[in-house]
């Protein structure tokens, strides 16, 4: 009943942001990241899409196990998710990785050498938060011997909810990353900076 | 998949199609065509191929997303129904949302909710010293 004027009054609402968007067109922040304003970054786009590409092709995690959720982060790599599809590769030395996937729980004791092994990893890195605990302590967050989220350590990019969370969430998790790594605008930037 | 069905289905799609299908399921499946959804998204099915993969979805965007999918067909995808979903009404009930939408994450839609409370911790401001 109350459901048609409301219905109506959208309409006027878009019709007048439709005039209004011949005066003005009103862009969001991230359309107009992405339009490029001059020939360099017309030319720099195409690179930013290379670089994106092969960054997306070729995610290589460091093993970063603490607890349950490791299992499930072994499930991904497993027959049935088989990440290697996706050219994800786990290495155990972080010199050779470039996402970090915490999975578990994050205790004291583990922290520095969490952001050690972070610290060993080369530009361009990513972190990828998994699990309840490793977000923001979980089950364990008013423990004395644990850190209350890894993001107090690292700079996470993808936190992935659950207790654990499963292989098939893990991995959209990993996925949510390539499409996060696809929005960067590497090559732009170095433009801007120089 | 063995490869004499594989060549069958690429011969049967013909090249554009299975193009199409290596993009979006990096293989090529052939069966019949259960339903559209008002986004353009296909859904497929063939009952001979094995367990579990004999119901899928070709996605309309190259953008892809598995949140792409309403719920009446995720339903009919994970086999939770056999009722075909586009033969159902599209909103059953009033609490349902007429419009499906994707997971918005790390666009400028995303979700974020309306806070009032006080941050229960002071964020502490960094000084870089410069180096000697």
């Amino acid at each position: 009943m109350a459901v048609a004027p409301m219905v109506a009054q959208q309409q006027l609402i878009r019709s007048a942001s439709s005039e209004a968007k011949a005066v003005a067109p009103v862009r969001s922040q991230a359309d107009l990241l992405d339009t490029p304003n001059n020939l360099p970054e017309y030319a720099l786009a195409s690179v930013d899409k290379v670089l994106n590409w092969a960054r997306t092709g070729s995610l290589w995690p460091v093993t970063f196990g603490l607890a349950c959720c490791a299992v499930e982060m072994m499930h991904m790599a497993a027959a049935r998710y088989d990440q290697d599809r996706l050219g994800i590769v786990f290495r155990a030395t972080p010199r050779q990785a470039e996402v970090m996937i915490v999975a578990g729980t994050l205790t004291n004791k583990m922290a520095p050498v969490l952001r050690k092994v972070y610290d060993q990893m080369p530009e361009p890195r990513w972190v990828i938060s998994m699990g309840s605990c490793a977000n923001g302590g979980g089950y364990y967050h008013y423990s004395y011997a644990v850190v209350r989220g890894c993001d107090r350590i690292l700079p996470v990019d993808i936190y992935v909810p659950g207790c654990p969370p499963s292989a098939e969430a893990l991995l959209y998790g990993v996925l949510q990353l390539q499409k996060k790594i696809r929005r960067s605008r590497t090559a732009r930037l170095w433009y801007r900076r120089v | 998949m063995s490869l004499i069905r594989a060549v069958k289905y690429i011969l049967e799609a013909g090249p554009r199609e299975s193009l199409r299908q290596f993009m979006r399921l990096d293989e090529v499946k052939g069966g019949l065509l259960i339903g559209r959804d008002r986004y353009g998204n296909e859904y497929y099915e063939n009952l001979k191929e094995k367990l579990n993969r004999d119901r899928w979805v070709v996605l309309a965007r190259s953008d892809y997303d598995a949140t792409q999918v309403p719920p009446e067909w995720h339903k009919w995808l994970h086999k939770l129904t056999d009722e075909n979903p586009s033969n159902l009404p599209s909103r059953p009930y009033r609490w349902i949302v007429s419009h499906h939408v994707e997971n918005m994450t790390g666009t400028t839609k995303a979700f974020t909710t309306y806070n009032t409370t006080r941050p229960k911790v002071s964020a502490w401001d960094p000084q870089v010293k410069p180096r000697a």
